[in-house]
């Protein structure tokens, strides 16, 4: 039986979770936007012409690209070079999304971010990588790649903890303030699930409101702390499970999500429901679970040395 | 190398998102970061009680938790509820800017429902105001007819 915590091969297999994720998202559908533009660079394309980043001949490039370095990393052709052309062409493809797009998609990011350092490990290491003997598995996953990983999500939450702390006061003093239970009563308001027990609770208590919230700029804020040792880490890790998990209960209408696969009994237009954290979440949860709690023999050392001589 | 590698991207993953803020490949992780005190919504009802789509009269909700034009290309499709954009003045509009709004939108709302059944002789639009009251939420509501048009539909 496939047990992946015990598995020797995690770096291969984070790799082809990520992978596949990438073609994935890679072939969502696409539609160029007739809205007007915001203004301002939002990604590294915003100086490409507009006439450009709206023809579906490019979009439908970038795609092909992504799809098919994909397949050769996956099958460990050309590699590292097959790495870093996935990482280019996502990077253009989600670049183009976000182009054409009236809301913010943290997905992109992370999986982007993550793409990266394991196109770095398989520059360092790409032969041993693909041979099939021991020697071209785990052992070859050094520390630094997971660290990495490890470090892009917690600053990542470290990062919008911040963010919320200076929105709520600039001169950094008191960002507690962000916390005050009032806003969070009013996200529920407008996007919180109507069915959920704790929402409605929520909503009727500011003072246990606030308490949540204060939690969640406390969690947010010290998930740095989790690079630091693997306690830390793991614990950071069930932080960060419990406030997917409370984003999901809260904020996903699951009933409407569930109609809207058939599955339940209503179906109701998602985009009006309150499930659109509903991708975001569950993929940033996803990714928590996976890295953050993976065990420590599987990881590499930090005095592994490339046997490919690439240092 | 290795370690250059990785200092370069530790460097990187730490202060470009401090710098650049929201310009893809970085971002700023902003969802949720300006704390609301107030919001409010419309719901638009044809004469028989229906409830209609208020994206068809630019009464939608734009904001997502995320700040309105933040990291995005494009605006959202225009609508009255000014919710997530910063300094949005006035916050919650007036009866006559909801009249005025609604009348410019009859037409083409009519023609974005299909012109299905018989014309709307009027719309009623249902602005609906969430404010704290004391632990909870309060919802104060009040309600805009808007008459079809002369000469339109």
């Amino acid at each position: 039986m496939f047990n992946w915590f015990n598995d020797q091969r995690f770096g291969v297999l984070t790799v082809r979770v990520l992978l596949l994720m990438t073609i994935g998202m890679s072939l969502l559908p696409f539609e160029p936007s007739p809205n007007a533009m915001t203004g301002g660079d939002v990604t590294f394309l915003s100086r490409v012409p507009q006439e450009e980043l709206r023809d579906p001949l490019v979009v439908y490039g970038f795609q092909v690209v992504v799809v098919l370095a994909s397949v050769f990393w996956l099958l460990n052709w050309l590699s590292p070079w097959s790495c870093w052309v996935v990482v280019a062409s996502f990077a253009g493809l989600s670049a183009l999304r976000i182009e054409n797009s009236t809301e913010l998609c943290h997905s992109y990011w992370l999986l982007w971010m993550l793409l990266v350092v394991h196109a770095l490990w398989y520059s360092f290491y790409s032969s041993p990588v693909r041979s099939n003997g021991p020697v071209g598995t785990n052992q070859n996953y050094p520390a630094w790649v997971y660290f990495l990983c490890v470090l892009v999500l917690a600053w990542f939450h470290t990062l919008s903890g911040v963010g919320k702390w200076m929105a709520a006061d600039p001169d950094w003093a008191n960002g507690w303030k962000w916390a005050d239970g009032v806003s969070l009563q009013m996200w529920l308001q407008m996007y919180g699930n109507p069915d959920s027990r704790l929402v409605r609770f929520l909503l009727q208590e500011v003072d246990v409101a606030r308490v949540v919230q204060q939690a969640i700029l406390v969690i947010e804020l010290t998930a740095i702390l989790a690079v630091l040792t693997p306690t830390l880490r793991r614990f950071v890790g069930v932080a960060l499970v419990v406030y997917y998990g409370f984003f999901l209960h809260c904020f996903v209408d699951w009933d409407s999500v569930l109609g809207k696969w058939g599955v339940g009994a209503e179906t109701v237009e998602v985009v009006n429901g309150a499930s659109f954290p509903l991708m975001s979440y569950g993929f940033f949860l996803f990714w928590v679970c996976w890295i953050f709690f993976v065990s420590d023999r599987l990881l590499g050392s930090w005095k592994h040395v490339s046997p490919s001589q690439t240092d | 190398m290795q370690k250059i590698a990785v200092l370069l991207f530790v460097v990187a993953a730490v202060v470009v998102p401090l710098t650049a803020k929201d310009v893809f490949p970085s971002t700023s992780a902003a969802r949720f970061r300006d704390p609301v005190q107030s919001c409010y919504q419309f719901t638009v009802f044809d004469p028989n009680g229906r409830e209609l789509d208020p994206r068809w009269f630019g009464l939608q909700r734009n904001f997502a938790g995320i700040p309105i034009g933040e990291g995005t290309g494009r605006k959202p499709t225009a609508s009255l509820n000014s919710l997530g954009i910063r300094d949005a003045k006035p916050p919650i509009p007036t009866a006559p800017e909801v009249k005025e709004w609604v009348t410019e939108r009859f037409a083409s709302a009519w023609e974005r429902k299909g012109k299905q059944g018989s014309a709307w002789k009027y719309v009623r639009v249902v602005v609906t105001v969430y404010q704290p009251a004391g632990r909870s939420i309060g919802a104060d509501s009040w309600q805009v007819v808007v008459f079809k048009p002369a000469g339109e539909l």
